[in-house]
């Protein structure tokens, strides 16, 4: 009966929250505060290949809580860092342990295609070299990434390529099955969505105080206040779904109506506050020079990445509504 | 299984057992609605059953007659009571913002008297804080209680008061203070509603129901003691009070059990209107399923206080705007699946689910207004959460 399906799993009151997972994320939130600069990686792009490494030696590749990794994807979409993070975290899921432990330890990149099928993969999230992980025959392969096409993409923080895999076959399957690592991609991408979310809707807030206009903030003027909160509002549902979909994967079991959840509504918020935070900050908005743009285009790449809304919520709704739809 | 399971499995098929019979007149969809003798009878009998067979007071210390707090047995009471759609519990404003707001400001005395008639449904309650010229502007409001003696005596004009023409007991906010700051001035009052000076008028509503009044004050007399709190406490008293009404403390997963058993009608109604297979209402089935699971997840996630560290308000602030806004689109979407047969009303037999829906989007407003409309919540919202500039 639907009824049951409409009341979640029961998850740990505590969401299985420790306290060294706030140390984590104050410290992510400090080390990325002091060396990363977005807009100077806009003016002039750089691999950040020494970042990577020293945040694969604290041990962000790793992933013991799902919840702890979840607050760190949180900060790194904060500030839009533009390393293959998510990508590494989900392939180390898919590798045997030798090839696992040189993603974990930053000494090797790794990438995973999920949005399209082989063996032409579109979409992928961009390395220079590594290791490739891709759906194929139904399950999950991996081996050595190709060559690969740049695509021109509206987000400069998400590059992404094409690959070929027609001559370079993949050469060994993962122990890991589609569904599960899909499920992980989409809480992985929800959180750093919601960290973006999270950072547009701050910078909108502090421009509703800070900018004047007939001589008060416009903050004051509820056509501005009142915008803001419903952005608020989608914001904290997504922190709340991103969680909860974390604390089930981290508990075992069926996390599939948790995860898309977590993805459809993260990605709604930061559509959303990316297009309130373009026009509250009105003129000044439409230009290069405001930030929220780069928050924007990052919209633009999250929403349709590793499914649509749409989709998701034709999946949901077979879930709840179509008998014997497991 | 683990006692609360155990406990669960007890409650629900309590309820399966001595739930009422379907009366032979039409109940309403809410506390807001009650209007006649018969549909109070057959409500107040039901609290009354509960509360006898130890279900009620959960949330309420044994020696004023609770049962002894305990969140997780209360939340499983309103939960299946919910699941089971069970008639809806008479006494809400007393269960729900009159008896908390009295544990927390009361007198010993104050507590002994009070707490245990409000579980039982003995004692009925209504809310006298808005009048025709302070709404949204609560503090503006007018009504004097003036002490003479042992007494004061309360004249003036309250309005959209549900129950009001049933109740035993007001929680009055009046003037005690015309000279002071408009907050400074207000007094909080447990006011006995049978006595001399009160007169009651009927408004009828939108969905053409009753339960709602005014009422006028001329020199009603009450006790001294009636004051809840001290004399110019009235404004914090009231905000405690609103709080509650607001949902901010917690409504102990009740609310996620409604929400959830609202969905579960609107798909019993797509299925029999054949819209169940239509991708439009899907996806919007949806979109409110996900609010309504987000809403579920962060009551849970406001006890955890470090996963709502950055904004700690936002959790609580939010739910009485999110929940009545979700309520509200479910009667809208079971509205809008009926068709046609919208047009018709609950009083025509073949009115698909007796004509609930349209009367449920009427009275949905109920909610987006009372206890401080959506625009105030949004405005409170964006001054205390956001740290927005004020409005005004």
């Amino acid at each position: 009966m639907n009824r049951e399906k409409l009341q979640g799993p029961s998850l740990p009151t505590s969401f299985g929250f420790e306290k060294e997972h706030e140390l984590l994320r104050s410290q992510a939130r400090r080390l990325l505060a002091e060396r990363f600069d977005l807009r100077a990686f806009y003016d002039k792009p750089t691999s950040y290949r020494e970042l990577y490494k020293e945040l694969a030696s604290l041990g962000w590749l790793a992933t013991e809580s799902w919840l702890a990794t979840a607050l760190l994807l949180e900060e790194i979409g904060r500030v839009l860092l533009p390393l293959p993070i998510a990508p590494a975290l989900l392939a180390a899921q898919a590798l045997p342990p030798d090839e696992r432990e040189a993603v974990t330890s930053g000494e090797k990149l790794a990438t995973v295609a999920l949005d399209t099928e082989g063996p032409e993969f579109r979409g992928v999230p961009w390395i220079e070299s590594g290791l490739f992980v891709a759906p194929s025959e139904g399950g999950l392969f991996y081996g050595d990434l190709p060559e690969v096409v740049k695509e021109s993409v509206v987000d400069r923080t998400k590059p992404t390529a094409r690959v070929s895999v027609a001559r370079v076959p993949l050469r060994a399957r993962c122990e890991i099955d589609l569904g599960a690592m899909l499920e992980r991609a989409w809480l992985l991408h929800a959180a750093e969505t919601l960290g973006a979310a999270e950072a547009v809707l701050s910078m909108t807030r502090d421009y509703a105080i800070e900018r004047r206009q007939f001589d008060r903030p416009i903050g004051s003027y509820q056509a501005v206040s009142h915008p803001l909160v419903n952005v608020m509002i989608a914001v904290e549902n997504a922190r709340s779904l991103v969680i909860a979909a974390a604390a089930a994967l981290d508990q075992g079991g069926a996390c599939e109506v948790a995860c898309r959840m977590a993805k459809v509504a993260a990605c709604e918020a930061l559509w959303l506050a990316a297009n309130r935070g373009v026009q509250l900050h009105g003129g000044f908005g439409f230009t290069w020079e405001c930030d929220v743009h780069f928050y924007f285009r990052r919209a633009l790449y999250a929403r349709g990445a590793l499914g649509g809304s749409e989709a998701h919520r034709r999946r949901l709704a077979a879930l709840l509504l179509d008998h014997g739809v497991q | 299984m683990s006692e609360l399971d155990a406990f669960r499995d007890e409650v629900r098929s309590w309820i399966r057992e001595h739930r009422p019979a379907p009366p032979d007149f039409v109940l309403p969809q809410s506390f807001l609605e009650v209007e006649t003798k018969e549909q109070l009878d057959y409500l107040r009998a039901w609290q009354r059953a509960l509360f006898d067979a130890g279900y009620l007071g959960y949330d309420a210390p044994r020696e004023y007659g609770g049962r002894g707090v305990d969140q997780a047995r209360h939340a499983i009471v309103m939960g299946e009571l919910a699941r089971a759609r069970a008639p809806f519990l008479l006494n809400a404003i007393g269960l729900r913002w009159v008896m908390p707001t009295i544990l927390h400001y009361g007198t010993e005395a104050q507590k002994r008297f009070f707490v245990e008639p409000i579980l039982s449904a003995e004692h009925l309650w209504c809310q006298g804080f808005s009048e025709p010229e302070a709404g949204s502007d609560l503090a503006s409001l007018r009504a004097r209680a003036e002490r003479e003696g042992d007494r004061y005596y309360v004249s003036g004009h309250k309005v959209w008061t549900t129950l009001a023409h049933f109740a035993d007991y007001m929680i009055l906010l009046a003037r005690t203070d015309p000279e002071a700051h408009k907050y400074a001035g207000l007094s909080y009052f447990l006011f006995p509603m049978k006595t001399s000076g009160v007169i009651i008028q009927p408004l009828v509503k939108m969905s053409g129901e009753g339960g709602f009044n005014q009422v006028i004050f001329d020199r009603a007399p009450m006790p001294a003691d009636a004051l809840l709190g001290e004399e110019g406490q009235g404004w914090d008293v009231a905000m405690t009070t609103l709080t509650f009404e607001r949902g901010a403390a917690g409504v102990g997963g009740e609310a996620s059990a409604a929400s959830a058993e609202a969905l579960s009608r609107l798909i019993e109604l797509a299925e029999k209107v054949g819209a169940a297979e239509d991708p439009v209402f899907r996806d919007r089935l949806v979109a409110l399923w996900i609010d309504v699971e987000a809403a579920r997840q962060g009551e849970r996630r406001s006890k955890v206080a470090a996963l709502s560290a950055d904004r700690p308000l936002a959790l609580p602030m939010m739910q009485k705007l999110v929940r009545s806004e979700i309520e509200q689109r479910i009667a809208e979407l079971g509205c809008q699946l009926m068709g046609d047969a919208a047009r018709l009303s609950i009083d025509d037999p073949e009115a698909p689910d007796r004509g609930e829906w349209p009367r449920a989007y009427m009275n949905s407003f109920g909610f987006t207004i009372g206890g401080g409309t959506s625009e105030i919540q949004r405005n409170l919202i964006a001054e205390r959460v956001l740290g927005l500039p004020r409005s005004r």
